[in-house]
């Protein structure tokens, strides 16, 4: 029976002329855009307290990223880079730049339940897994398209498996479920404030809860964001960590 | 040049706040500002003396950046402090030598130093910063570093510091010039000429890259009456960073009948997912003391420095930190002299109670014989509140 239900859905997606790779790559595209620069807020949740960092982030392609944190007043200045598979963190305060171990890529980000990979993207959603569309589900009103993410056998990648719901108009990726290994469910992140961002529609709000901590959750709101403004590979250097902000 | 020197703080005081008011006035977002004050409570349990010494040191910074112009930035860093209790009243001359300034400039303000306190402003930075496409320029006071690894930095050659200071994080600045030119977004030469107070100049030229992943540099140049050459490296092997720097000093006056002094530092980090962070360095000096009677490190600011990271031949540090979760930090971090068997262990645990108050409880212990490197130190317990804005 599942085999059947499975060769009709790939029969559908065939008749649509779309394989799951095809829209997870389309809905990836769309989020990620050429390049992107914004300001956001992450607030990390907890049942006794929150803390809150923000942020301004520039990215272009999986390639390049830069984060400047503007708050708290601790943080303030320090600035990370990716190119590539490489890391650095420079901190004004003390004049320094370090070159971060790719080790730190599965931590959490400044204490949230978001790692470092989700904001820095090494691994990437549309090359380092295969992809199945396992079913089609209405999610907070919208259609979608449920897909499974399974690791490619020699993906440098953290988890057992990835269902994310896609949104069939506008390709939107509106809620995800990470799995371990064992394919028990760690988080789940669910996207809302779905807004008209300049060229595109987009969640501007994500929040993460982890499934065995009740009451945790991060929440993470762009309060601005661009796409496809040109910016030029020499932005995203050891240089301009210094000048940026 | 003597009469070049400005010898008092207010001056500059006065002339930054005209400049702050002045490109307030012009606009907004061409002035900005951070800081914090912290309160360092202390206690020190001497070796073989039944004295508690309590001391306390509070500080108030002020971080100014003021943009008048594009590409510009002008940085001032101002310190004011107060340090009173038992180790000011114990010795001699405590006043005096917490404000001496070890820069070029004088820009260090003692307000009032009586026997158990002292009061003082100090500049640390202040600096103009220039940066177009592919060159920056600072003149000023500022922090040069050029150091790699995180506790032993034989490449700092301008403004080496304690790894055991931590209550001083931003660390002082060299009077300089420093000009940098970028070939790419990771390969550039750098120079820079700083004079201290004692008008000795340390001056070199760094180049860097990145290949293979790694970052590496390469520098030539004086530091005071030495030549020296040095080199260094940070990259990835095995998911953990791998770094290491080597810097090799070689008297001007007798550059035919002397041995240099070599000394090299590697590191290692790593960091699991469960937030467990581990790292190791490792330190060589040539000249360091391999009997069982070291001599002990002066870790103050004003005699520490590149050459003098240890007074041991060989000595080894390891860290485990844990974020127990994202408002508790614990980390055990120890220095071993390897020859002397003397050693360091100290505790830390920092706590963020509000989103701009940090805790922190944090014991300085030291091992070992009489007259080794650390066996004589006793024992130090801290208590910090810093509030940031």
């Amino acid at each position: 029976m599942k085999k059947i239900i499975l060769f009709a859905l790939i029969f559908t997606s065939i008749i649509f002329g779309q394989t799951a790779t095809e829209i997870v790559k389309k809905s990836n595209d769309n989020q990620m855009g050429k390049t992107s620069q914004g300001a956001s807020k992450m607030t990390i949740i907890r049942p006794d307290w929150t803390r809150e960092v923000e942020m301004k982030s520039w990215s272009k392609g999986m390639d390049y990223y830069l984060i400047y944190i503007t708050s708290p007043a601790r943080d303030l200045g320090q600035v990370f880079l990716k190119r590539k598979m490489e890391l650095w963190n420079w901190m004004p305060s003390i004049g320094r730049m370090i070159k971060l171990p790719s080790s730190m890529m599965m931590q959490s980000w400044m204490g949230s339940d978001f790692t470092n990979d989700d904001l820095l993207k090494q691994t990437s959603f549309v090359e380092d897994y295969e992809h199945s569309i396992i079913g089609e589900e209405n999610v907070d009103n919208y259609q979608t398209w449920k897909i499974e993410f399974i690791p490619k056998p020699d993906a440098a990648v953290v988890w057992g498996k990835i269902i994310m719901w896609i949104t069939k108009e506008h390709y939107l990726q509106v809620k995800v479920e990470y799995f371990d290994e064992t394919f028990e469910l760690i988080n789940t992140m669910t996207a809302s404030n779905i807004k008209n961002v300049g060229d595109r529609l987009l969640p501007t709000k994500l929040e993460i809860i982890p499934a065995d901590k009740p009451g945790n959750k991060t929440v993470f709101e762009y309060s601005k964001i661009v796409f496809d403004k040109p910016i030029s590979d020499a932005f995203f250097s050891q240089q301009n960590m210094k000048k940026v902000k | 040049m003597k009469n070049l020197r400005i010898n008092n703080v207010k001056y500059f005081v006065i002339s930054l706040i005209l400049i702050f008011c002045g490109s307030n006035s012009i606009a907004q977002s061409s002035f900005e500002y951070k800081g914090y004050v912290s309160n360092l409570e202390s206690a020190w349990l001497q070796k073989n003396i039944d004295i508690m010494l309590i001391s306390g040191t509070v500080q108030n910074r002020f971080d100014f950046f003021v943009y008048p112009i594009e590409n510009t930035t002008v940085n001032v860093g101002l310190r004011n402090i107060l340090e009173y209790g038992n180790i000011v009243l114990v010795t001699p001359g405590y006043g005096n030598m917490a404000t001496t300034d070890n820069g070029y400039l004088n820009l260090t303000q003692s307000w009032r130093s009586k026997s158990n306190y002292v009061i003082y402003s100090q500049l640390d930075r202040l600096n103009l910063f220039y940066a177009n496409d592919a060159f920056e320029f600072q003149v000023g006071r500022q922090r040069v570093n050029w150091g790699v690894n995180l506790v032993w930095t034989p490449n700092d050659i301008f403004n080496s510091t304690s790894f055991l200071n931590f209550d001083y994080e931003e660390k002082q600045g060299s009077d300089a010039i420093r000009g940098q030119y970028y070939f790419d977004y990771s390969t550039s030469i750098e120079f820079v000429y700083k004079l201290d107070k004692n008008e000795q100049v340390t001056s070199a030229l760094m180049f860097r890259t990145n290949k293979w992943n790694y970052d590496i540099q390469a520098f030539a140049g004086i530091m005071e009456d030495d030549y020296v050459f040095g080199a260094g490296w940070a990259g990835d092997i095995l998911s953990s960073n791998f770094s290491g720097e080597v810097t090799y000093f070689r008297n001007k006056g007798n550059f035919d009948d002397t041995t240099g002094q070599l000394v090299a530092s590697l590191g290692w980090t790593y960091t699991f997912a469960s937030d467990f962070y581990v790292h190791g360095e490792f330190l060589y000096n040539s000249f360091g003391n391999t009997n069982s009677y070291g001599g002990i490190t002066n870790i103050n600011s004003g005699e520490y420095n590149a050459k003098m990271l240890s007074n041991a031949k060989y000595s080894l540090f390891g860290q485990i930190a844990y974020q127990l979760n994202p408002l508790v930090r614990i980390d055990v971090s120890s220095i071993i002299n390897t020859n002397d068997k003397s050693f360091y262990i100290g505790p830390f645990a920092s706590f963020s109670i509000s989103q701009n108050t940090d805790l922190l409880f944090a014991g300085q212990f030291f091992f070992g014989k009489n007259f080794t490197e650390w066996g004589d130190l006793g024992d130090f317990y801290f208590l910090k509140i810093k509030w940031s804005f």
